[in-house]
Parts: C-alpha cells; structure tokens; sequence
C-alpha cells in the first residue's frame, strides 16, 4: 500500500497542514501546489454537496472516492475541519486512522496547544508532522 | 451488509447534460428534475477535476470511478464517446461494475441502433427501459 499525501483544511477552505510523500522519481506537476490544495477542497466540497442532495440527509458524508490511480479518504469533524489522505486505489477504507490523526496527534499538538493560533494560520508544528507521520507508517 | 439493491441509473451526455434517469428503489427520496440536473453538471465537472490532481505524474489518471458514501455507492463508467453512466446503489454493491458494462450493452443494442435516435439527446426508448427493468429492478419481495 501506497500514501501520497495528507492535507487538513479548516472550515475556512484554507489548507493548515499537509505533508507529502516521495516514493519514486518522477516529473513535477503542472500545477503548483497552493492551486491543488484548492482544487481538493473544491472537489470534497461540491461531492459533499451531491451526496447530501442525493441521500436527501443533511448529515450525509462520503468516505472515500478512487480513480484509476488514486483513492482519496477523508474523515469531516463536526467543527468543519477536513482531514483528507490520498493513497493508490486498492487501499481499503482508511477513514478509521484518520480519526486517529484527529484524536491523537491533532488533539494533542494543536487543540491543546495554547500558542497555536486557531484562527487561519497554518500549523507548522513539528509534534503534530511526527505523529502523522508514526500514524501513517502503522497503516499496513 | 443488507441486500444489494440499485437505487437509480443516470445518464449523461458528453457535455454533462442528464439525458436520462431511471429510479428503481423508493429508499432514496426523489429529485425534482432541476436538481438533477444541477446535479448532473455538477458530478461532470468534478468527474474531470479529479484526474487534475493524482499524485501521479507519470501516467494519465482517469476520473472518479467509484465513490463510497454512508447511505449508497455512487459509481460511473466513462466510454469511449464521453458518455457516462453512473450507478446509485446500496453501500458495497459487489456487482456494480459488472452491471453498468451491461447496461452498456444494452443501451448499443436498444438506444444506439434505433434510427430515430438523435445523440446526445434525452432518451425515449421503450425497449431500453423494459431491457433494465428486467435486471436492474430488485424483486418486489426484497423491498
């Protein structure tokens, strides 16, 4: 199995946090990487909004959705906050560890961490990077 | 797991136009016709962004193939021409793909090979709509 990258949003469509990994050489992207974060967070919001229309139930969430390269999961917390982690596609459902990320590392370093400043900034704490980091590696 | 049931088919055309819509289960509620529509668009454009941001670079990634919500699976098959058909049913359908290729067929067989048939418009087709019935709806019994 194969992680690529892992962002949080905030409630404010603004990325506070995200980390990537390199698992191969290959050619850069054709977009930089502030116009991919919005591009995420515009595809996670507009599926949001279809998926809510069709089951008809405003507490509709969706867990994952894979293309013929990638599989995106992503864990929404009641405060609006958006953890997203985007592997290859024969991942299973990995939605479970990202309400671990939320519950450990996130509540740790920056929920109770009273010089994070919660507002629109983003978090460059490096506790938080290592415990997703030691999150990501449990996967198997 | 409950029984696999499919709730609705969707097709689209290449520009993103809704050219048709099939319900066969009553455990989604219904959409008025403007917001399938919009919904329609909306799952087109998203479709394309999704190739935009594949963390790979080395090969072209196609668009969303399967989304898993709580309450129903959405997933779509592109073909050649850019039509899409996409697939409403229960979470964890084993078969979804399966049947869409199937619909396929049977949308060549019925939609396609009717001479009064004009492309990319809204499809009337009787033949085509008792050809799905016959599989696609579940047994009266399971709902």
């Amino acid at each position: 199995m194969v992680v690529h990258s892992f962002y949080i949003f905030n409630k404010s469509c603004q990325c506070i946090h995200s980390q990537r990994w390199q698992h191969y050489q290959q050619p850069a992207k054709d977009l930089s990487e502030e116009e991919e974060q919005k591009l995420i967070f515009g595809v996670v919001f507009s599926l949001r909004g279809l998926v809510r229309k069709i089951a008809g139930n405003d507490d509709e969430h969706f867990q994952t959705f894979k293309t013929s390269q990638y599989k995106l999961h992503i864990h929404e917390t009641a405060s609006n906050l958006k953890f997203i982690l985007i592997t290859d596609r024969d991942s299973p459902n990995l939605t479970k560890y990202l309400e671990l990320i939320y519950a450990g590392p996130y509540n740790s370093a920056v929920v109770r961490n009273p010089l994070v400043n919660m507002t629109d900034e983003r978090v460059t704490n490096e506790n938080l990077r290592k415990g997703v980091e030691y999150i990501v590696k449990s996967i198997k | 797991m409950s029984f696999p049931i499919v709730h609705s088919l969707w097709i689209l055309n290449k520009a993103g136009g809704l050219v048709y819509l099939r319900s066969f289960s009553d455990q989604l509620p219904g959409l008025n016709t403007n917001e399938q529509l919009v919904l329609a668009g909306t799952l087109h454009g998203v479709h394309a962004i999704c190739s935009r941001i594949s963390p790979i670079t080395t090969s072209k990634s196609s668009g969303m193939q399967l989304l898993e919500s709580d309450s129903f699976d959405l997933t779509v098959f592109l073909t050649r021409t850019g039509t899409k058909f996409v697939l409403i049913t229960t979470p964890g359908h084993p078969a979804s793909q399966a049947l869409l290729n199937r619909v396929y067929e049977i949308y060549a067989d019925t939609v396609m090979k009717n001479p009064f048939h004009i492309p990319e418009m809204p499809i009337r087709n009787e033949m085509f709509d008792t050809a799905l019935d016959g599989f696609l709806r579940p047994p009266d019994f399971m709902t």
